[in-house]
């Protein structure tokens, strides 16, 4: 499902982010990214959706090329890869529903079918009742819970998530990783770039951990890091 | 097609940003308004110069011993030159009934002068006063012709200036319209700036760039559209309150403020044309930075 090979980045700066970077991921896998911050989970995700561009190596995801992929194909990927992130990402002016409505509206679907899903995953995510709120009259816990329904809506093959607990307490945290799980379960693979050890310990999934833009340590059932 | 997203996706972008909007369309009001000014003082210059163009006339004074072949000839040569409009022929005592009215007040200055001391002469309308001087040369000289007479120095010295009015409204209208583009280019540039993150959004989730751009230009196109009409309504209301009525006070100026409902029209049409082209290829240009994610 996703593959990348000998991948290497450097920014403008002058700054390596990956060095070599050689990753395979199966389809419906759960995968944590660990590592501290610099070690480039962030751009790995970023690589993922072609928001940026390797200096060298190959991507593959959801069996294209995104080196050899047109400007203008880059929407149809990224309508196949759901990203949720730190900061959420929500269009302030617009409310919940129409947030999550936006996902689907992208894509073309008919405004029947939009009117049907979005309170459907609204409900799955828990905020059936809070439609047409807006992003900021929501806890942090709900907007996050908003951006996965968004990502998830139209059924994306994998979801990205780029430290999606970042900026939740430790409760909160909990319920969106049970949101994760539960959609990981309908078969739609899962990355998720974290710190979060408890977490990462708790889940018991394949754990891949960087190290200056490279792997240091692929493990299935991992925990977030030897003695940490 | 999406139209009813395009449509409701700007309306509920114009209202949710009702200050950016009510900021984009004064300004291209207030932008359009300079222009529109304008193109006003140019049809007023432009009134001015025809005004003065339809009073320059060449008169061609002829010899009293001028035959009557002499005559039809040289009128029918005048009148085929491609520059005249018009010609009349006054006779003698056409000339000293009008000098007789000139005069009517002052009876002295005509009653001791014989009837026919006054010549016959050709008046000629031009085409364009640009060519008094030449038709004048033309004529001078020509058989059964006395004298050729035409306003001279003040002529051209009234030409010169109102040729140079025209200059200075055409240069002040361009560079007004290029302020005005920019003008509006930059608002639209600043509200498209203000919902970048946004823009960004939208790329993320896999919005093709016409998807995200239409609303956006729609919404430019809406406020440069609303900001001519304000500046039409104003230029609109001016001309019936205004210059209507000092046209009617200050007749002595002639129909200097009095425009065809053609010439308003073509106003209104350059400013609500200017304002849409701008509109769109403002928004089109901001957005072009922000869709590169």
């Amino acid at each position: 499902m996703i593959r990348t090979v000998e991948v290497t980045k450097d920014y403008s700066t002058g700054n390596r982010a990956l060095d070599g970077l050689s990753i395979d991921i199966e389809k419906g896998e759960f995968v944590f990214v660990v590592g501290p911050s610099g070690s480039g989970k962030s751009t790995f995700i970023k690589l993922l959706t072609k928001e940026e561009e390797p200096t060298a190596g190959d991507i593959f995801v959801a069996g294209k090329n995104l080196g050899t992929l047109p400007r203008w194909r880059v929407p149809y990927l990224r309508r196949n890869v759901g990203c949720v992130f730190q900061n959420f990402k929500l269009l302030p002016n617009k409310t919940v529903f129409e947030n999550v409505a936006f996902g689907l509206e992208v894509i073309n679907r008919p405004r029947s079918v939009i009117g049907k899903q979005v309170p459907q995953i609204l409900e799955l995510v828990g905020l059936g009742e809070k439609l047409d709120r807006f992003p900021d009259e929501l806890s942090g816990g709900e907007q996050q819970r908003v951006s996965i329904a968004r990502a998830f809506v139209n059924r994306p093959l994998i979801l990205l998530a780029d430290e999606p607990t970042g900026n939740l307490d430790p409760a909160t945290s909990v319920g969106i990783m049970r949101l994760l799980d539960r959609i990981n379960r309908t078969g739609t693979t899962v990355v998720m770039a974290t710190h979060d050890h408890a977490i990462v310990d708790s889940m018991r999934r394949r754990v891949i951990e960087l190290e200056d833009g490279h792997v240091v340590r692929d493990q299935t059932r991992g925990i977030y890091g030897v003695g940490s | 097609m999406r139209v009813g997203y395009f449509v409701s996706e700007t309306v509920t972008n114009l209202r949710r940003n009702f200050l950016m909007t009510v900021a984009a369309i004064s300004t291209v009001a207030i932008s359009l308004l300079l222009l529109g000014g304008t193109q006003i003082l140019g049809l007023i210059v432009n009134n001015v110069t025809l005004n003065w163009e339809a009073k320059v006339e060449i008169s061609t004074y002829l010899r009293n011993d001028a035959t009557q072949n002499e005559i039809s000839a040289l009128e029918e040569q005048i009148a085929q030159m491609p520059e005249v409009q018009d010609v009349i022929y006054v006779s003698k005592d056409e000339a000293f009934d009008e000098f007789k009215e000139m005069y009517e007040t002052q009876p002295e200055f005509y009653e001791n002068l014989p009837e026919d001391a006054l010549p016959a002469s050709l008046r000629i309308k031009l085409e364009n006063a640009d060519d008094t001087e030449g038709v004048a040369a033309a004529i001078e000289g020509a058989p059964g012709v006395k004298d050729v007479r035409f306003g001279g120095e003040i002529i051209k010295r009234l030409l010169r200036v109102n040729s140079l009015l025209r200059t200075i409204t055409l240069v002040m209208s361009i560079i007004l319209m290029v302020a005005a583009a920019a003008l509006i280019a930059n608002t639209i540039r600043l509200a498209i700036y203000a919902r970048r993150d946004e823009i960004g959004i939208m790329k993320l989730v896999g919005a093709t760039n016409w998807f995200i751009r239409i609303p956006f230009m729609l919404e430019g196109v809406f406020a440069a559209l609303m900001g001519a009409v304000a500046a039409g309504a104003v230029i609109l209301l001016a001309n019936t309150l205004l210059f209507s009525r000092i046209g009617e006070t200050l007749t002595f100026l002639g129909p200097v403020f009095s425009f065809t409902s053609a010439e308003i029209v073509t106003v209104m049409l350059v400013l609500g044309g200017v304002g849409c082209a701008v509109g769109l290829v403002g928004s089109m240009m901001a957005l072009r930075r922000f869709l590169e994610v």
